[in-house]
């Protein structure tokens, strides 16, 4: 079984251009295993590719802050669908992003970045635009 | 100044192709472009609750986008009408640290046991399958953080809404049998569990939960290969997970790697730190209440829900309304799922349905008469077997944890 997905590997990985092909004959393949021999089905190769974001902050005293810090780990997205946070919450967030998760944010930019993230996820102005994460 | 996760993404991708070329993987499952987006929104009740729906990710269908990367997709609450059990393809991804694997070969992956054993394990998936019993059980798989955008104050933390939740029948082996096999120490007290994911940073903490022993050893806890009857999707843990039934999910580790047996309690972040509430009923305190003791989630407590009626729909006077939902008991059984259609004055008891194990959702229905015109507040709520009910009041902590009150509807008859 292996040695037969390594000849049916290598003779498609020589043309790049034959992905898509490979990709529908892997499938057909690992539900052809599936249905005759159930119990090895984890078996077959998963590979995959995961969407990324390319949203940054919207503009304002502080974005470059957040779009030097934050996107290093993860997207914007969750960041601009919180409630309503006062700047202590933001604070108590950027604190636990930094002394947690090792967010190298100096701690002099702590109560910019805190201020900033307050203001564009306001009631007070329109929800944050939920179109990009 | 800017650094971009595409930047970063770019990089990934690259170091994908370059490892796809040297291992011979010719497939990739799922998306193959990285761009697509849907053009559906949804809005969810509350504050800046509006979502896309996208359809980009690998091996899933329309999901609500919580967060890109790392992946928090929500299961658009439709998918509970449609069976007990929550398609692979619609189930909710939950990811906190961003270095995920996108690409598993099982031939060469191996699952490490070692700490306080008579003998460090490194097994294959070939011996996971066929030298040790394998077993299944129908569980629900449940965010600790599900519905925490309906907590009022709100508190900060995914913005999921009730979707963040599901059900599957899950295949695999005892974590008991495999750490018999490993011998464990007489000095061993806890387990701990280590996936594949990592942090950026350095500094960043492997996520890594651990239970107790004798929690480990329950012959309930399993390490599991099929979901569904099928591979776990990779953003559902492939090629290996745990699953803690009756547990809240933090504790159910995904791309499951490295078990540790340890003989001192797990201080490391994600059990010691992360993930703990307040040492009360319910995990219930006021939003002012200080120095409240604090422990590590654990057991999950009884949930119902309308799954056919949507808030604020018409229905027609006196006619028979058949209303369904789902319910599960939490860490036990269903006893019995209670409707009312007068705001919680009078209940009457709905039909369960199948049975498939104390773990998993139950499919309830009932038949409803509305005699009256005007506005109806329709409610649901579930007993276990223990006999919690769940609470008239939504409970209220600082993480938005453990939400679990009844469940209600307003329908205009007319």
């Amino acid at each position: 079984m292996n040695l037969k997905l390594r000849t049916f590997s290598e003779l498609l990985s020589t043309t790049i251009g034959l992905t898509l092909l490979s990709s529908v004959a892997l499938q057909s393949w690992a539900q052809n295993q599936a249905s005759t021999e159930k119990a090895d089905i984890p078996r077959a190769k998963v590979g995959v590719v995961l969407p990324s974001s390319a949203t940054t902050f919207p503009a304002g005293d502080g974005a470059d802050i957040a779009n030097s810090h934050c996107l290093i780990c993860h997207s914007a997205g969750m960041v601009l669908l919180q409630p309503a946070l006062s700047e202590s919450q933001w604070q108590t967030i950027i604190n636990k992003m930094r002394t947690a998760y090792g967010a190298p944010l100096p701690a002099d930019q702590i109560n910019a970045l805190a201020a900033y993230l307050s203001k564009i996820v306001s009631e007070q102005d329109a929800p944050a635009s939920a179109t990009t994460k | 100044m800017k650094r971009s996760n595409s930047n970063l993404y770019r990089l990934s991708r690259r170091n994908f192709v370059a490892q796809a070329g040297q291992l011979g993987i010719a497939g990739m499952l799922g998306s193959l472009s990285w761009t697509a987006r849907s053009d559906e929104s949804i809005d969810l009740p509350f504050w800046n609750g509006q979502r896309e729906l996208v359809t980009n990710f690998p091996q899933k269908g329309a999901m609500i986008l919580q967060r890109t990367q790392p992946a928090l997709l929500e299961t658009p609450f439709e998918v509970f009408d449609q069976g007990v059990f929550t398609p692979n393809d619609r189930f909710y991804v939950r990811w906190h640290l961003p270095n995920i694997p996108t690409f598993i070969d099982p031939d060469v992956f191996r699952l490490k046991i070692h700490g306080r054993v008579g003998k460090p394990l490194a097994l294959s998936m070939h011996d996971l399958l066929h030298d040790f019993p394998r077993v299944q059980i129908a569980a629900v798989n449940q965010c600790s953080g599900n519905s925490r955008g309906f907590f009022k104050p709100r508190v900060a933390g995914a913005q999921w809404s009730n979707g963040a939740m599901g059900n599957a029948l899950w295949g695999g082996v005892r974590l008991k049998d495999v750490l018999d096999r490993a011998g464990v120490d007489s000095a061993a007290v806890q387990v701990r569990c280590r996936g594949l994911d990592s942090g950026i940073l350095p500094a960043t903490p492997n996520f890594m939960k651990s239970l107790t022993l004798d929690h480990a050893r329950d012959g309930e806890v399993m390490i599991a290969y099929e979901m569904n009857g099928e591979p776990l999707p990779l953003l559902n843990g492939f090629p290996l997970r745990l699953v803690v039934p009756g547990w809240y999910a933090t504790y159910w580790v995904k791309m499951l790697a490295e078990i540790e047996v340890l003989d001192q309690p797990d201080d490391n972040y994600w059990t010691a730190k992360a993930y703990l509430i307040p040492d009360t009923p319910g995990a219930n305190i006021t939003p002012v209440q200080k120095d409240v003791k604090m422990v590590p989630i654990n057991r999950m407590v009884p949930r119902s829900f309308f799954t056919n009626l949507k808030d604020g729909a018409a229905v027609k006077r006196a006619q028979a309304l058949k209303v369904r939902g789902i319910a599960f008991g939490g860490d036990t059984g269903v006893d019995k799922v209670m409707v009312s259609a007068d705001a919680g004055h009078r209940w009457q008891e709905a039909r369960l349905e199948m049975d498939h194990g104390k773990y998993s959702f139950r499919r309830w229905e009932i038949a409803l008469r509305l005699a009256n015109a005007g506005p109806h507040k329709l409610m649901v709520k579930a007993v276990n077997n223990s006999g919690m009910a769940q609470p008239d009041d939504a409970n209220w902590n600082g993480s938005g944890f453990m939400r679990n009150a009844v469940e209600s509807v307003s329908l205009q008859v007319s």
